[in-house]
């Protein structure tokens, strides 16, 4: 038995007599095979067992469940349900006649921590007075090393989900492993008080299965109870296998009408009347998506159209028909919701606002594996906009994810002035109580992966991995730092903020980059993703609106569109260390220049002037920090044989970029930072990140004239302005500065006072603020992308490629090409085509336990037993070693499951001689995109001439795969000690993949 | 020039086989050519008829639109360019009584208040009626028909009786007034514009009669018959323009319970529409799965007229915005309120889908939003009072003395077909109830069962009960609870020579199918 992975508080001493009386109810439909695990592990409880009754709910199996416990455990109490009473009715039945004063709902493929029920039970009792009535387990995968359940959230339209569903244990954010608030507790592990459960009426039966639990959570806190995760009450579980058992359309009748029963039950009358008709128009919005899907051609439903009407019936996608009856199940089921509507509204002890707080991310757009596309978020958002919607919710706080395109200042790694933008705008979102997931480039980490905190090393993004990471998130609102982090992004649905960082096109000319026109074009395909935009000064803004109107926004559009936002940085300031008076006199007068070199800047002749003072007067000293940037590829420009010239001045210290706390302490220790830049286009619209921040370490500057900042500079009486070109100007400044220090110090403290007082991120945020409280997408969005596909209508190639991308264009990437995977993939004549939708893989696994009896049931497919593997996800790993009977081994075939749905990404085969094996003898990357359920694919490599005999390995990974998008293999089962070669994760596995090897001839 | 009292819109689309007729008789009617204006707004016509009214009509106005911009939006082109105090519209599939004109004249004349009347519209042959005042249900569909024969209405309309909305074939409106209100709203396109702009007039305050002596002859679907658009086209407009109406009219305060029923209402239209195309056994969880439950592609076959539901509310988020920036204009505007305007609705409950299924899924949602609550004291049930002979004496006669007093009643023992579509609520007392054969309404059945044992109903009434009945009465009070078991709906004892019971009170106002006992 594991033992807990996340130690909580001490529990007291067990004392019997002490403890409550609790019934732990499992749930089961022929799952004898996961019994012995799950009420071995209940026996191994650590709880007084005279206060503990075990009840195994049957729900009428045709295994032998019930006779196999009666034999095998017989202290376990067994209620039999007549027939499959589903999740809801079955647990009720048990919560009826169980004894013990708490109930506890267990999943029969579980297994649970020793310690499980007297974490539950001591977290309700140390809660009582709050009301706290019921508590959810935590839950992780049954190896223990990936989250199942830890925490229940849904969106407004009741789409409940797991937070953090199959995020690897070890990226676990900290506010996971305290006891909290819930909406929910999942039904598969938790406990509530027994006389509550009866009072409330239990779980909902006419739900049947699916969110069943989300209802009973969100109404015990309507009737003015709580309920709370214990995080130290460990749950292990199966989860879901795959395996076509229950198809997805199907399920999704129960998702989409169960969802309708619970906010029709939940919400109050006035919240209902906003939000129920905008789930009723959403559903409609589902159902066209999946026309879209399969090729329906909405304009033969315009009355103007000339095309001969249709006779027959159209194609459409089974979805379509759930969705409908789901819609129908509602209507029929009125009359009994209404009563229930009826009662839990009678007896509301807690508003709609008040229970707001739980929902998690209430506006998100892609839920339950339903990828939402750019149309589908369109109307989402406009509904929410337009219906009110969105003002029940602006008072909760948003999932924005933020995109720095550069070091952000964690983890001790030198940051450059963009990464510290992002990181300003981040914390000034986080000041308005929004959270923020900072991303920051997988380059900038390389090396440093140990100094960076584990929820920003998990969204280390590269241009590859960058879509997987937002459709895993599905933030409400995305903020780039720069317009070039969104051309590796096919789908952005949600809110995009493009903060625009610098003029780019014109740093890129100092870089020799002479294809002005691709990255124009580059550009405008970004601004055209991107629905709000920011900049950093009024410059920068004229500068921007052209380009802005070139995307498609109007002119009378740009004020909302385009706000500045300066360059901000903490309104906690530091300390600055000056020198009394009388000390100035055995003090030098340090000045510093710090910051990356690039070749867009030339502040030789303020560094020049300043060296070669010190060294005529040998007054003062200068300290400059910099480098070459830590992973771009940028030039140095003027600065290597600048800094040649300044290591040979005995006044002038060199040291590197240093990370940013070091920094700090050597800004706040000196007395004046030469900020002076030769003038260039460049330069004349930036608002330099390194001017706020020696200002802000309480640095006063020595400035140049022709910036936009200086008036301010000179407003506040920070610092010095002179023309950069004027060194007998900036001599003299130098000169006055030696002969004063106190006036320094004077300016150095009106630094700090503009700072405080226009330069923190807390006062300038407001304008990001209400773009992220009230996100929406603009009109015009999407429009250069549309007219440059109308553009290139035609270029597209053979006729079956042409259907293939038109049945997929909801959803694949514009690039995505037909061609190489056409060739390697063949379908199998029973293979039938997966349907498009994304659907609910955890819900088969969910609902599997009481259906057909556990994971992955094995299919007879000609006659032999398979079953497909669980998802192949990011840090996994499939293989099978096999031995190749004849020479010229050519390729292998493998059979792929899809879990029913549309998967993105890619999987790689390789070819290795052995698992341990360095190199792979061949590899191949395909994308899942359109892999059919079921279908063969193959892998071919140059033939292998001394294969006869050979063994090798074949390892299946998939980099970018995430929980829900993921792809498997089918596998058949082993007997139990028996080896087939087959691998999970490098270890040998029972059982063998489905797989075939060719051979060249 | 002169005061223009009439400017004649006809909105053109490729009317070339239409406009000799209808020109040729607005040319014969009898009002001063001087006074009157003539324009055609023309939806990018390729079929000549733009050269031909200039040959043959060269004082016609011609506004060329271009291209097809809609019904909607032509109307208002055309009213944009008219200077007459008075607009009339008229469809180009149309001819004119020579004293039509006249007819608006002394309509109007009745009801100095009204900006808006209606034409009486009578089939090109003048055998039907084609429209002769207007009804709508509260989810908006609106009907070319008022009610009548029922004791409120039992006459047809006379000239100057208001009305909810005038047929866009043929109407005439104050120019100003349209204006004023907008005029037809362009993003209808075609279709229920009419119905919306009445009901906004009446909404702002206006009102709009119905004009008995303006006739005009209208062919059998002019821009209908064989050219006319497959339904799933049409429905398209239909649906998103009923639900946009109701979105742009109604007190928000209605709207928060119509607007959910009427999309509820939308998703079972779209269901039912689908017919027996859909195999319920496969979308259910208990339900064996089929190996391969559909086509080789993994799709199912769905008829486009119920897909066309989906795309409408699809249309209608798209058109959202606009709508509720409308809405918030006409409510601020607002100078009467909705319980004046429901009498105007006249079936409210109407279904707007066949059968008795919809009928009784309408009456449960309509029930559980509190729509009866919303319009019963504004518009009474029409109940349909069934007894065994013309006159009913006794028991029957004693309740159908009581009701009268709250509700419409009719009595005759067959259902009469022309009051069957608009009734609320059937009531078969002393034995008249019909068989399931005979009931040609998706209406409701309270029946009197006094005299009758639940086991000795003859079999064609027992079906008719089944099928229909939503509330028994019983004198017998012994006999109640075998009534309730037999029938599974609720039976309620009614002494002879006792004034009725709060429930059949109740069932009245809320007819309903199949009401179990609690």
């Amino acid at each position: 038995m594991a033992q807990p992975l996340l130690p909580g508080a001490a529990v007291p001493t067990v004392v019997a007599g002490e403890w409550p009386t609790v019934t732990v109810i499992v749930l089961n439909y022929n799952g004898q095979r996961h019994l012995d695990d799950c009420l071995g592990s209940l026996l191994a409880l650590d709880y007084p067992s005279a206060q503990l009754e075990i009840l195994l709910v049957d729900n009428g199996s045709d295994d032998d469940s019930v006779a196999w416990v009666a034999k095998h455990y017989p202290s376990v109490h067994i209620h039999r349900n007549a027939a499959n009473l589903g999740f809801a009715a079955g647990n009720n039945a048990g919560g009826a006649v169980a004894t013990g004063t708490w109930l506890a709902f267990l999943n029969n493929d579980t297994r649970v921590d020793r310690a499980w029920l007297r974490e539950l039970v001591g977290s309700v009792l140390a809660d009582a007075d709050r009301d706290v009535v019921c508590t959810g387990a935590k839950m992780l995968d049954w190896a223990g090393d990936r989250l199942d359940f830890v925490g229940g959230v849904m969106n407004f339209h009741a789409f409940g989900y797991q937070l953090s569903y199959g995020l690897p244990l070890a990226a676990e954010p900290e506010e996971y492993r305290v006891k909290r608030d819930l909406l929910f507790a999942c039904g598969g592990a938790m406990l509530i008080r027994t006389d509550v459960f009866r009072a409330v009426a239990g779980f909902d039966g006419d739900f049947f299965a699916f969110f069943e639990d989300v209802d009973l959570g969100w109404r015990l806190w309507v009737l003015g109870y709580r309920v709370t995760f214990t995080p130290t009450a460990i749950t292990y579980h199966k989860g879901h296998g795959t395996a076509g058992s229950i198809p997805h359309h199907r399920l999704m009748v129960l998702f989409e009408r169960n969802a309708l029963f619970a906010l029709y039950k939940n919400y109050s009358d006035e919240w209902l009347a906003r939000i129920l008709p905008a789930a009723l128009l959403l559903m409609a919005e589902r159902a066209v998506r999946m026309l879209h899907v399969t090729g329906v051609d909405l304009s033969d439903y315009e009355l103007t159209t000339r095309h001969a009407a249709q006779q027959g019936l159209e194609p459409v996608h089974p979805q379509v028909v759930s969705l409908m009856l789901a819609g129908d199940e509602f209507n029929a089921a009125l009359p009994q919701l209404a009563a229930k509507r009826a009662a839990i509204q009678t007896a509301r002890r807690r508003s709609d606002a008040e229970i707001a707080p739980l929902l998690g991310q209430p506006t998100r757009i892609a839920l339950i594996n339903h990828a939402a596309d750019t149309e589908y978020a369109h109307a989402h958002l406009r509904l929410l906009n337009s219906l009110g919607i969105a003002d029940l919710f602006t008072a909760q706080p948003k999932q924005v994810l933020l995109i720095s395109p550069d070091v952000l200042p964690v983890g001790g790694i030198p940051s450059s002035g963009v990464g510290l933008r992002a990181w300003a705008l981040g914390q000034g979102l986080i000041g308005c109580g929004h959270h923020v997931h900072f991303a920051m480039p997988s380059a900038a980490i390389q090396g440093r992966e140990a100094l960076v905190p584990a929820a920003i090393r998990a969204l280390a993004w590269n241009a590859e991995n960058l879509q997987g990471l937002v459709d895993a998130l599905s933030p409400d609102v995305i903020v780039t730092v720069g317009w070039p982090n969104l051309t590796p992004l096919a789908r952005v649905p949600m809110p995009v903020v493009c903060d625009l960082a610098g003029p780019h096109l014109l740093e890129r000319d100092y870089q020799d980059y002479l294809d002005n026109p691709t990255n124009a074009d580059e550009k405008l395909a970004a601004l055209d993703k991107a629905d709000f935009f920011t900049c950093i000064g009024t410059r920068q803004r004229y500068y921007f609106m052209p380009w802005l109107a070139q995307a498609g926004i109007r002119a009378q559009e740009m004020d909302a569109a385009l706000a500045v936002i300066p360059y901000s940085l903490s309104p906690d300031l530091p300390d600055h260390s000056w020198p009394v008076p009388s000390e100035w006199a055995n003090t030098p007068v340090t000045f510093v220049y710090g910051g990356v070199f690039l070749p867009w800047q030339d502040p030789s002749a303020g560094l020049d002037t300043l060296a070669n003072t010190l060294a005529e007067t040998a007054g003062g000293r200068l300290r400059v920090f910099g480098g070459k940037h830590v992973f771009h590829a940028v030039q140095t420009g003027v600065f290597d044989a600048l800094i040649e010239r300044l290591q040979a001045n005995p006044q002038v210290e060199v040291a590197g970029l240093m990370p940013i706390a070091e920094l700090e302490a050597a800004y706040t220790h000196a007395h004046v930072a030469m900020d002076l830049m030769r003038r260039n286009p460049e330069r004349e619209l930036a608002f330099a990140s390194r001017t706020v921040h020696y200002l802000w370490c309480g640095l006063p500057v020595i400035h140049s004239h022709y910036s936009e900042i200086a008036p301010l500079i000179s407003e506040y009486e920070a610092g010095w302005i002179v023309d950069p070109d004027d060194r007998p100007a900036i001599r003299a400044v130098i000169e006055a500065i030696l002969a004063d220090p106190a006036e320094a110090a004077r300016r150095g403290v009106n630094a700090q006072r503009l700072v405080r007082e226009r330069l923190t991120w807390d006062r300038t945020i407001d304008a990001l603020d209400r773009f992220v409280r009230h996100p929406y997408q603009r009109a015009g969005r999407g429009a250069v992308a549309a007219h440059r596909q109308a553009g290139a209508a035609g270029a597209i190639g053979t006729k079956s490629q042409a259907v293939g991308i038109a049945q997929h264009s909801a959803i694949l990437p514009p690039s995505f090409d037909l061609g190489p995977l056409a060739a390697v993939v063949a379908q199998t004549a029973r293979q039938r085509r997966s349907p498009l939708a994304q659907v609910v893989a955890r819900g088969q696994g969910v609902l599997r336990p009481f259906l057909s009896g556990g994971r992955a049931r094995p299919v007879r497919v000609a006659g032999e037993r398979r079953f497909a593997l669980d998802e192949l996800i990011a840090g996994h790993s499939i293989g099978q070693r096999f031995r190749a009977k004849q020479a010229g081994l050519c390729g292998i075939e493998v059979t792929v499951a899809t879990f029913a749905r549309l998967n993105s990404g890619a999987v790689t085969f390789a070819l290795l001689a052995h698992p341990g094996a360095a190199q792979a003898l061949a590899t191949f990357t395909v994308p899942t995109t359109t892999l059919p359920d079921g279908a063969a694919l193959v892998f071919r490599f140059p033939p292998q001439l001394d294969s006869a005999g050979r063994s090798y390995y074949l390892m299946v990974t998939a980099p970018d795969a995430v929980p829900g998008d993921a792809i498997t293999l089918w596998a058949r089962p082993g007997r139990p000690g028996t080896a087939g070669g087959r691998y999970e994760d490098g270890v040998p596995t029972p059982g063998a993949l489905v797989y075939r090897l060719l051979y060249d001839g | 020039m002169g005061k223009i009292d009439f400017s004649i819109i006809i909105p053109n689309m490729n009317g070339m086989e239409h406009l000799p007729d209808c020109c040729a008789s607005l040319a014969a009617a009898d009002y001063p050519a001087d006074r009157q204006e003539w324009i055609v707004s023309d939806n990018g016509s390729v079929d000549g008829s733009v050269g031909w009214l200039h040959d043959h009509y060269p004082r016609t106005r011609i506004v060329e639109n271009g291209r097809n911009i809609g019904f909607a939006s032509g109307c208002n082109a055309g009213a944009a360019a008219a200077r007459g105090e008075w607009l009339v519209f008229l469809n180009n599939d149309t001819r004119v009584h020579r004293d039509w004109l006249h007819g608006y004249v002394r309509a109007l004349a009745c009801d100095p208040q009204a900006v808006c009347a209606g034409s009486y519209m009578r089939s090109w042959d003048d055998s039907e009626v084609d429209f002769d005042g207007a009804a709508a249900n509260l989810f908006g569909a609106g009907q070319q028909r008022p009610v009548v024969g029922w004791p409120d209405r039992s006459a047809p309309l006379t000239d100057g009786a208001p009305i909810l909305f005038a047929c866009g074939g043929a109407m005439c409106i104050r120019r100003d007034v349209f204006a004023a209100v907008g005029g037809f709203d362009p993003s209808f396109f075609i279709y229920y514009e009419d119905v919306d702009l009445g009901w906004r007039l009446w909404v702002l305050g206006h009102r709009v009669i119905f004009a008995r002596g303006s006739v005009v002859y209208h062919k059998e679907g002019g821009t209908t018959g064989a050219t006319r658009a497959p339904s799933y086209r049409r429905y398209r407009l239909f649906e998103r323009n009923m639900l946009a109406l109701i979105i742009k009219n109604y007190e928000a305060a209605h709207l928060d319970g119509i607007l959910p029923a009427a999309l509820l209402l939308e998703w079972q239209r779209a269901l039912l529409s689908a017919g027996d195309t859909i195999d319920r056994r496969q979308f259910g969880l208990r339900s064996p799965a089929a190996d391969q439950p559909f086509g080789t592609d993994g799709l199912t076959g769905l008829p486009p007229i119920s897909l066309t539901h989906l795309v409408a509310m699809h249309d209608l988020v798209a058109l959202l915005p606009e709508l509720l920036a409308e809405r918030a204009r006409i409510q601020a505007a607002r100078r009467r309120p909705d319980r004046e305007i429901f009498p105007l609705l006249g079936r409210p409950f109407a279904p707007q889908f066949a059968g008795p299924f919809y009928a009784d899924r309408m009456r449960r949602i309509a029930e559980i939003f509190d729509l009866y609550g919303l319009v019963s004291d504004t518009v009474p049930s029409r109940i349909l009072l069934l007894t065994p002979a013309d006159e009913p004496t006794g028991r029957a006669a004693a309740l159908e003395h009581l009701l009268t007093a709250e509700f419409q009643l009719r009595h005759n023992p067959p259902i009469p077909a022309d009051l069957a579509p608009s009734a609320d609520l059937l009531l078969a007392l002393g034995g008249a109830i019909p068989t399931a054969a005979a009931l040609n309404t998706p209406a409701p059945l309270a029946a009197d069962v006094t005299g009758l044992t639940p086991t000795a109903v003859p079999p064609a009434i027992h079906s008719a009960l089944r099928q229909r009945a939503g509330l028994l009465i019983t004198a017998d009070a012994a006999a109640a609870s075998d009534w309730e078991a037999a029938f599974g709906i609720r039976c309620v004892v009614q002494p002879p020579d006792v004034p009725p019971l709060a429930a059949l009170r109740h069932y009245c106002r809320y007819p309903l199918h199949h009401v179990k006992p609690q």
